[in-house]
Order: C-alpha cells, then structure tokens, then sequence
C-alpha cells in the first residue's frame, strides 16, 4: 500500500467533499473532514485499505477559530502486527453546537475514547451507545456545571 | 447480585469493577476507572516541554520509561534533531528494564491474586533488589527517574555498570527458571488460567486491545517490530505469540518477554556506542503535529503533541495501553466469580495509566 496512492485515491474519489490529504513525513497521512462526509470517508478507508484498528481518538480546542477538533488515528493491524502506516482523520466542530457523529458503528474500539472526549471537551458524539461520567467525578456537574476541563477556558487555579 | 469489586486498591491502583452476579456467574462486569485522574493532559498545558518530563511519567510509574521516550520521540521530531547512538542504546537499555520492572511487578500481584504468597514475594523481593538497583546506579533513582529527556538521555552510564548489569541478569536468569518451576508449570495455576477468559483473534482486534493481550491471542503485534524506534532495529530479538487466547497464554507472553528483555539488555550492552549521550534542544519547538509510538510493558503507548511555536505545548493525549484494554474485561461475561481474579491480573490493568 503507497501512501502516495492513497492520497491520489482519497482525493479523487472524495475531491471537494474533504480536504486535502496531506503527507506529514512517512507512515503519516492526515486527511481534514466535514463531518457530513464523515461516515462517508470513516467506511471507504476502512472497506478500501483495511484500516480496522483505532488507536486513539482526541480533541482539541481552538477557541479563536471557534471550533474543535475531533482527531481519529488509524492503523491495520493483521495477525503479522501493525502495519506502520497512521491515517489521521481530522473532523473540525462546531464550538457552539458540538456535534459529530459517532464512528463506533465503524470501529468498536473508539468506544472508550469517544466517552473520554465527550466527557472532557463536551462533544456529543450521535449515536453512541454510553455517554456517561467516566474520568471526572460523579458529583462534576453539581460544582462545575457546564464545564469541560480540557477546554482552553478552563483554567487552572495557577493560571 | 450487585456489587462492587475496589475502589479500594484490588491490585494495582484505585479502581472499581462493578459486578452483576447470578449464582456464582458473572452476567455484566463493567469497569469503573477515575478514581486516580490526575489531569496530566491538562496540567501539561501550562509547564514548560523539559518540566513535563516528571508530570507524564507518573501516569505509569511501573513503566516510566517508555511513557518519557514516546514524548520525547515526539518533541525530537517537531525540532528535527537526530538523537546521538550511544543514547539510542542507553534508552533500549533503560526500557527494557522497566519492562522486566513492570512484568514482575504484575506476576507478584497476579502471585497474591491466587492466593500464592511465595510468588508475590519473590517477584517484588527480585524486583527491588536487582532491577530497581541498576535502575538506581544507571539514572540515580529508584522508580521516577526522569531519565530520559528530549535529546537523549540525563547522565552517560556510570562505570562498571555493565559489569553489575550482567551479574544482575545471570542471577534474574536463574529466578525465572525458578518461577517457571513453582508458578508457570504449577498445575493449580495452569487449572485456573486455561481456557479462562478466551479472547479470539478477530475479536482482539476488533476491540482494539494492545501489547501482551494482544499476542496472547495470536496477533503479532509490536511497535519495537513494526515500526522500530530507538535501536530496536539494530537488535535481534523475537516476538513471543500464543494463539489460544486464554489466561495462560497472555500471562506466558510476559513471562518469555522478560527473558526476552534480558537479552535485548545483554545485546545493548554488547554493542554500545561511544559517543555523545545527548544534544543540545530549543526550549521553543516549532508549530506542528507528532504522533509518536512505543511498545510500552502494556502495550503500545502513543502521544499526539500539538506545538503552537511556543514553549509549552498546546495540546499532549497520551492514548495508554491500559485504557485501550479496558474492552478486556468485557472477557469476564458469563466465566465464574472465582475466574475474575486470573481474568483481571492476565489484563495487566494498571488503574493510573488509564486515568492520567
């Protein structure tokens, strides 16, 4: 599997609907998506190039660009290991309505880390099965309603 | 029945299990982690990229190391500087020890966990006076030694240490024929760990488990292998696998990858290069993203740094082997009460890696 043809094939097939592949040094690939196209995208790299392990998934804040962005790191795993390749996709979300759809119907193993997402930046992720508390205490919400520690706007008492 | 297994400490950490039981069968085992959430991520925001060195290796202190080299890997590649050979090597060398650290801390508790004392002595009495020793000698700490920063290494080897490393590994040969003898080849513990817990292959990955669960379910996957780092490549070494699956075989897995450790640390030593031990670095690292991989002792542990150009980093997720395991214990489904110990000890569950 070349990673230059993989960029060719993501950006023909998708052309306009993503943005585009970008090589950030070998083994590392990081495609930007709307997450309209989403699913779209989440099933074509993993019907196409078998990428069916989820490594991690993470957000992050840009509150000046007012928005987030939820980052899915990709790899194939076959019973000879991992093949070194990470396909990063890169969804931005909005920071007033943060909504993404959820990739666990995809992947059973963003399960976990979705939850950690949601409950530390706040992003719905539709149809997952169990947004509940999972790192935070449960009494979080009576001290610190509304408030996401790993938001930029969360400040640390020696900030 | 409803109940709860922790928070109170059940093996390596606060952590709790809740347990839905009919008769002795357990119908749902959903684990509970946060009870020792720290907010590494969080806090590493506003320390400076060197300060931070200290803070992450606390999310695993049964593995420091490998949690210091991936975050150092990731700085190293945003500033674009090549790490000397001879720190290449010291890091090999420092790795594998908190491996061989980690595993016999496990295999004391696992020891405990089934009600035989003699195994939890041994392994921890070995760990403390053996491994922590060099460890002690090599880096001047115990447990955290922040030893590995970005550009290399703290301090070059002291001397004599291959000498006293050598020793050190003659006699850890001769322990783990021992512990093979009452513990591995024990028939009780073989009764109560085959066939416990089956994780298929497709399911392994389907789930997304990493490191020695991984292998024990015939999947052979290893970042040192895969995509190899530090010196791994310019080392012969081999990948221990068991298909079945079980208890058993995730639990052989670690006990040949300290033997297999051992090895890796002879050959370092063997072939150390002279040389500079570290570089000079930036404490400014320029904008970008690095994902960055290593094969912890629980398997592969991967940190994604994003760098705004300034001097502390603007986001640092750490993705933890044992937070990728935590699907595992879905494995207790439908076993027996009694199942769970060798279920959760051959998970190698470490509660503070998984909280951060």
């Amino acid at each position: 599997m070349n990673e230059a043809q993989i960029i060719d094939e993501l950006r023909d097939k998708f052309g306009e609907r993503i943005g585009t592949p970008e090589r950030l040094r070998q083994h590392r690939i990081v495609v930007t998506v709307e997450k309209e196209n989403l699913l779209d995208l989440a099933k074509f790299v993993k019907d196409t190039y078998d990428l069916n392990y989820a490594i991690s998934v993470s957000g992050i804040d840009y509150p000046e660009q007012n928005k987030f962005v939820v980052v899915y790191h990709l790899c194939k795993m076959s019973e000879e290991g991992h093949l070194p390749l990470v396909l990063t996709l890169k969804v931005p979300v909005n920071r007033q309505t943060p909504r993404t759809p959820s990739l666990i119907s995809i992947w059973q193993s963003v399960e976990w880390h979705e939850r950690e997402t949601w409950e530390l930046f706040g992003i719905e992720f539709e149809g997952h099965p169990k947004l509940e508390r999972l790192l935070l205490h449960e009494d979080w919400d009576e001290e610190f309603p509304n408030q996401f520690p790993l938001r930029k706007d969360f400040l640390l008492e020696d900030e | 029945m409803y109940f709860s297994v922790g928070p109170q400490h059940p093996g390596s950490g606060h952590f709790r299990m809740k347990i839905t039981l009919q008769g002795d069968i357990i119908l749902n085992a959903e684990p509970d982690p946060g009870f020792v959430h720290r907010s590494v991520e969080k806090i590493a925001e506003t320390r400076e990229y060197l300060q931070n060195v200290p803070l992450i290796e606390r999310q695993c202190l049964s593995d420091v190391s490998s949690v210091t080299l991936a975050y150092a890997m990731g700085i190293e590649e945003l500033l674009g500087i090549e790490v000397p050979p001879r720190a290449q090597y010291i890091r090999v060398i420092m790795c594998e020890l908190s491996r061989i650290m980690s595993h016999l801390y496990w295999l004391a508790i696992f020891g405990i966990f089934l009600g035989h004392s003699t195994m939890f002595m041994w392994p921890f009495g070995d760990r403390d006076i053996l491994i922590t020793e060099t460890a002690e000698k090599i880096a001047g700490a115990r447990v955290s030694y922040s030893y590995i920063i970005p550009g290399g290494v703290r301090y070059d080897l002291p001397d004599g240490i291959k000498e006293h490393t050598m020793k050190t590994l003659d006699y850890f040969q001769g322990r783990l024929k021992e512990y093979d003898a009452i513990f591995f080849s024990n028939p009780i513990f073989k009764r109560r760990t085959k066939g416990v817990g089956v994780l298929s292959r497709s399911e392994a990955i389907r789930l997304g488990v990493t490191g020695p669960t991984l292998r024990g379910s015939g999947v052979r996957g290893d970042i040192r292998k895969d995509a190899p780092y530090a010196a791994y490549d310019e080392l012969d070494f081999e990948i221990p696998v068991y298909s079945e699956g079980d208890s058993y075989s995730r639990s052989l897995v670690r006990f040949r990858e300290m033997k297999i450790s051992s090895s890796i640390i002879r050959q370092a030593f063997e072939n150390l290069p002279e040389g500079d031990f570290k570089v000079k670095t930036r404490k400014k690292v320029p904008e970008g993203e690095v994902f960055s991989r290593v094969e912890a002792a629980r398997g592969e542990l991967a940190c994604y740094l994003i760098s705004d150009g300034t001097r502390k980093p603007y986001r640092l997720k750490m993705s933890t082997p044992s937070f990728r395991n935590l699907p595992g214990f879905s494995l207790m489904k439908g076993c027996m009460l009694a199942d769970m110990p060798p279920i959760y000890m051959s998970l190698d569950y470490w509660p503070l890696e998984t909280d951060r």
